[in-house]
C-alpha cells in the first residue's frame, strides 16, 4: 500500500501522536482543520490536544474552530446522556434489556472512543422477539416513526436488521432500533442469540453493551460492509481507539478477539481491521495475530484491488485527500455494499427504485429540501 | 487591500480558480465560483472587504453549477462547504442569495464559541442596539434604515453574536438582505444606498441585498457593548409605539431566538443574563415609518 505523506493527512499525525502539532505553520493549521472537519474529528483533536497540554500550542486562528466543535461535543454527551435514561426507563416496563451500539456504548461503557465523538442518532439492539413490545413501549413513551414511504417501511421491516427510525416527539432524537447487527437478507449472517449471550451492563443504569471483542466487530462490520464513507475515517480511529484500549484492560484480549471472530464468521471483517488499523494508525497488534488473520486473506486478486478501494474510501472525504479514482472507488463501494447486503434479484429491484426516485426528485425538486 | 482594488480580471481569475481569500465579515473565506451572478454580487456589494493573506481561512465554500441532466435543463447551482454540500441545489439565478444564505449557515453551524441570537445589531455613541425578531417582523429593514441614514454601525442584519466571555456583541457585517416591499421601501428611504438587482422567486419570495457602510466593514474588529435590547413588531395597521418590556419576557423571547442556546447549556443563559442586565428593553410595534424609528432609537442612545 502506498505511504502516506505527513503533508498530506496532518489529521492522520495529529490523532496519531498529538505533540506533532507542535511543528505545523499556519498553512498545516488550514489543512488540519479542514480534514478534521470533513472527518467529523474536529472535537477529537480538541480532546487530544486537552489531555497532551497543547492547548497553548494551538494558534488563535485554528482554537476557536476546536473550541466550537467542543462545545457541540459536549452538548451531544449530556443529551445522549439524558436520552439512555429515558430509553431505558421506558424499556424497563417491558423487561427488555437494552443494549447500546456504536457511538452511545462507546460513552456509556466509558471508552476511550467516546472522546470526541459526535453521533446523530442513538443505536439500540433489541432480541428479536422483544422487538415489538420494545417498539410499543417506545410509542408509548413519546417516540414515534419518521415519515416514510410504503416501500422504504418494507425495506426496513422485511430485508434489513432494524425496524424505521423513530424519533421522540419532545426532544427530536432519532432512534435505531436493530434486532440483528447486520441485514437480514444479506450474504454474511449473524446468530444474534450469540450476540445476546455476550452483552455486558454498562456504567450507566438500565443499558447494557456488547461485549468488547463484539463492539470492534459490530463496528468494524459496519465499517467495512457499509456504502457510505462521510465518516469512515472517524470509524477508523474510533477502531483504532478500542483496540488499544481493550488490548490493555481485556485479559487475552487479542485471543479473545480471535475466537470471537471464527465463532461469529466475520473472518474477513477482522482482516480488513487489523490490516488497515495499523495502516492509518499503527494499531499496535501483535504480529502472531497478524499473521492468524492471513487466513481470513481474500482471495489474492481481489486482496489487491480491495486494498486500492479502501485506501481511497477510508480518507476523510475532503478535496486534499483525494485522488482521480477516488469517486469511482466510493461508487463501486457503495454498489459492493448493496451486494453484500441483499441477493442479486431484490438488489437489482432496489437499486432500479432508487435511481428513479433519485432522478425523479433531482428534476423535480427546485426547492431546498433544508 | 480590498476587494474593490482588484482589477476584475484579477477578480473572475481568482474566483474560478478558488483563490479568491477574504475577510467576509467576522470570518475568512476562501471563495470559488464561476457563476457570474456572484462575481457581479461581489463587485457590487463587497467592494469594502479586505482581501485576506493569511494561510489559514475559516470557511471553505464554493457556489457552482449542478451537474448532471441539470446542466442544461433549468440549470442550478450548488453552496459547497469544506467539500460538502448541505443543501439542495437552488435555481441558478439564486446563486447570489444562496451565497448568502450559505455563509449564515456557516455561522450558525460551527460557531458556537459565541451565542448566535437571530437579530439584527447595530451600534451609534457606543451602543449596540439588538433587534431579535422572525421573519417578517421587519428587523432587516430597520437595520437598513438606521445604517443607510441615521449613522449607526452595522454589526449583523441576522445574526447578533454575544461572546460569552467578555459579554460583548461581535461584529459581523454583511450585506443586509431585504424582502418583497421593503426593497422599494429602503430604495426610497435611502436613496444614497446602493441595493442588488432584485432575484425574483426565491423561497423567501424577491430578495435584494443593500451594500453594508464603508465604516462598518472598516471597524470589523471593534466589538460593541449590548445596551438596548428592541422587539420589532411590524404592522401597517398600527400606530407607531415604543413599550417598555420586562426583562423575564424579553428573557424567554432571546432564548427562544437563540440559534445554538441548548447546546451552550448554562454558559448560554449566563450570556443572555449578562446581555439584559446591561439592556433596557422594549417592543416596537410600527407601521412602517421608518422617519419616526431612526428618530426614536437616535433620542434612546442620544437623549
Amino acid at each position: 500500500m502506498a505511504n502516506l505523506s505527513g503533508e498530506r493527512l496532518p489529521l492522520r499525525d495529529a490523532l496519531l501522536d498529538p505533540t506533532r502539532i507542535r511543528v505545523l505553520d499556519l498553512a498545516g493549521w488550514n489543512l488540519l482543520i479542514q480534514q478534521a472537519r470533513a472527518a467529523g474529528l474536529l472535537a477529537r483533536i480538541h480532546v487530544l490536544c486537552q489531555e497532551h497540554s497543547l492547548i497553548d500550542a494551538v494558534p488563535a486562528e485554528a482554537l476557536w474552530h476546536l473550541k466550537s466543535a467542543d462545545q457541540v461535543y459536549q452538548a451531544h454527551s449530556r443529551d445522549v446522556r439524558t436520552e439512555i435514561g429515558h430509553i431505558a426507563s421506558a424499556l424497563k416496563m417491558a423487561k427488555v434489556k437494552p443494549v447500546l451500539l456504536k457511538g452511545a456504548a462507546y460513552l456509556a461503557a466509558g471508552d476511550r472512543a467516546a472522546k470526541g465523538r459526535l453521533f446523530s442518532d442513538v443505536d439500540l439492539f433489541v432480541p428479536k422477539p422483544k422487538i415489538d413490545v420494545a417498539e410499543q413501549m417506545l410509542r408509548w413513551n413519546g417516540w414515534r416513526s419518521k415519515k416514510i414511504d410504503e416501500y422504504d417501511e418494507r425495506y426496513y421491516r422485511e430485508w434489513m436488521h432494524e425496524i424505521p427510525p423513530m424519533i421522540h416527539g419532545a426532544r427530536g432524537m432519532t432512534l435505531d432500533v436493530h434486532h440483528n447487527l447486520l441485514p437480514l437478507t444479506g450474504r454474511l449472517r449473524l446468530n444474534a442469540d450469540l450476540i445476546e449471550q455476550e452483552i455486558v451492563a454498562s456504567e450507566l443504569p438500565g443499558v447494557w453493551t456488547l461485549s468488547p471483542a463484539d463492539r470492534v466487530l459490530h463496528s468494524a462490520a459496519h465499517l467495512f460492509m457499509g456504502g457510505e464513507f462521510e465518516n469512515a475515517f472517524r470509524d477508523l480511529s474510533d477502531l483504532d481507539l478500542l483496540l488499544r484500549e481493550f488490548s490493555e484492560s481485556v485479559p487475552r484480549f487479542w485471543d479473545v478477539l480471535f475466537r470471537r471472530t471464527e465463532r461469529l464468521g466475520l473472518g474477513q471483517i477482522l482482516f480488513f481491521t487489523q490490516r488497515y488499523t495499523a495502516h492509518f494508525f499503527h494499531t499496535p497488534i501483535p504480529d502472531e495475530f497478524t499473521e492468524q488473520c492471513e487466513r481470513f486473506v481474500p482471495r489474492k486478486r481481489a486482496s489487491v484491488i480491495m486494498d486500492q478501494l479502501f485506501r481511497r474510501v477510508l480518507l476523510p472525504m475532503h478535496e486534499s485527500c483525494d485522488d482521480r479514482f477516488s469517486p469511482l472507488a466510493r461508487t463501486l463501494m457503495y454498489v459492493r455494499s448493496h451486494w453484500l447486503r441483499m441477493p442479486p434479484l431484490l438488489l437489482a429491484r432496489h437499486l432500479l427504485h432508487k435511481s428513479l426516485s433519485g432522478w425523479r426528485k433531482s428534476l423535480t425538486d427546485d426547492e431546498p429540501a433544508g | 487591500m480590498k476587494l474593490s482594488d482588484l482589477d476584475q480580471s484579477e477578480l473572475s481569475g481568482r474566483l474560478k480558480r478558488g483563490g479568491l481569500g477574504f475577510q467576509a465579515g467576522r470570518f475568512s473565506i476562501q471563495l470559488k465560483s464561476s457563476v457570474p451572478s456572484i462575481f457581479r454580487g461581489l463587485l457590487e456589494l463587497y467592494g469594502d472587504y479586505p482581501l485576506t493573506t493569511s494561510p489559514f481561512t475559516d470557511f471553505h465554500v464554493s457556489v457552482a453549477r449542478a451537474k448532471g441532466a441539470r446542466r442544461w435543463y433549468r440549470p442550478q447551482a450548488v453552496f459547497g462547504f469544506n467539500g460538502a454540500f448541505p443543501f439542495a441545489p437552488l435555481p441558478l439565478e439564486h446563486a447570489f442569495p444562496l451565497m448568502e444564505w450559505g455563509l449564515n449557515w456557516c455561522v450558525t453551524n460551527h460557531c458556537h464559541q459565541y451565542l448566535v441570537v437571530h437579530a439584527a445589531v447595530v451600534e451609534k455613541s457606543g451602543r449596540a442596539l439588538i433587534l431579535p425578531g422572525l421573519p417578517g417582523s421587519g428587523k432587516s429593514t430597520l437595520c437598513a434604515a438606521l445604517t443607510g441614514t441615521g449613522g449607526w454601525r452595522l454589526l449583523s442584519d441576522e445574526l447578533t453574536m454575544i461572546d460569552p466571555v467578555s459579554k460583548a456583541i461581535i461584529p459581523n457585517p454583511r450585506p443586509i438582505s431585504l424582502k418583497n416591499d421593503s426593497i422599494s421601501l429602503i430604495q426610497r428611504f435611502a436613496p444614497d444606498g446602493i441595493v442588488s438587482d432584485p432575484v425574483r422567486d426565491t423561497i423567501k419570495g424577491t430578495v435584494a441585498h443593500v451594500r453594508p457602510p464603508a465604516s462598518s466593514v472598516d471597524q470589523i474588529s471593534k466589538p460593541a457593548p449590548p445596551s438596548l435590547v428592541v422587539f420589532p413588531k411590524y404592522d401597517p395597521t398600527a400606530t407607531s409605539e415604543l413599550r417598555p418590556l420586562a426583562k423575564g419576557r424579553a428573557f424567554l423571547r432571546l432564548t427562544d431566538q437563540s440559534f445554538n442556546y441548548s447546546i451552550l447549556g448554562k454558559t448560554g443563559f449566563q450570556t443572555i443574563a449578562a446581555t439584559l442586565d446591561a439592556s433596557d428593553c422594549y417592543e416596537y410595534f410600527y407601521d412602517g415609518d421608518l422617519r419616526h424609528a431612526v428618530t426614536l432609537f437616535d433620542s434612546l442612545v442620544d437623549p
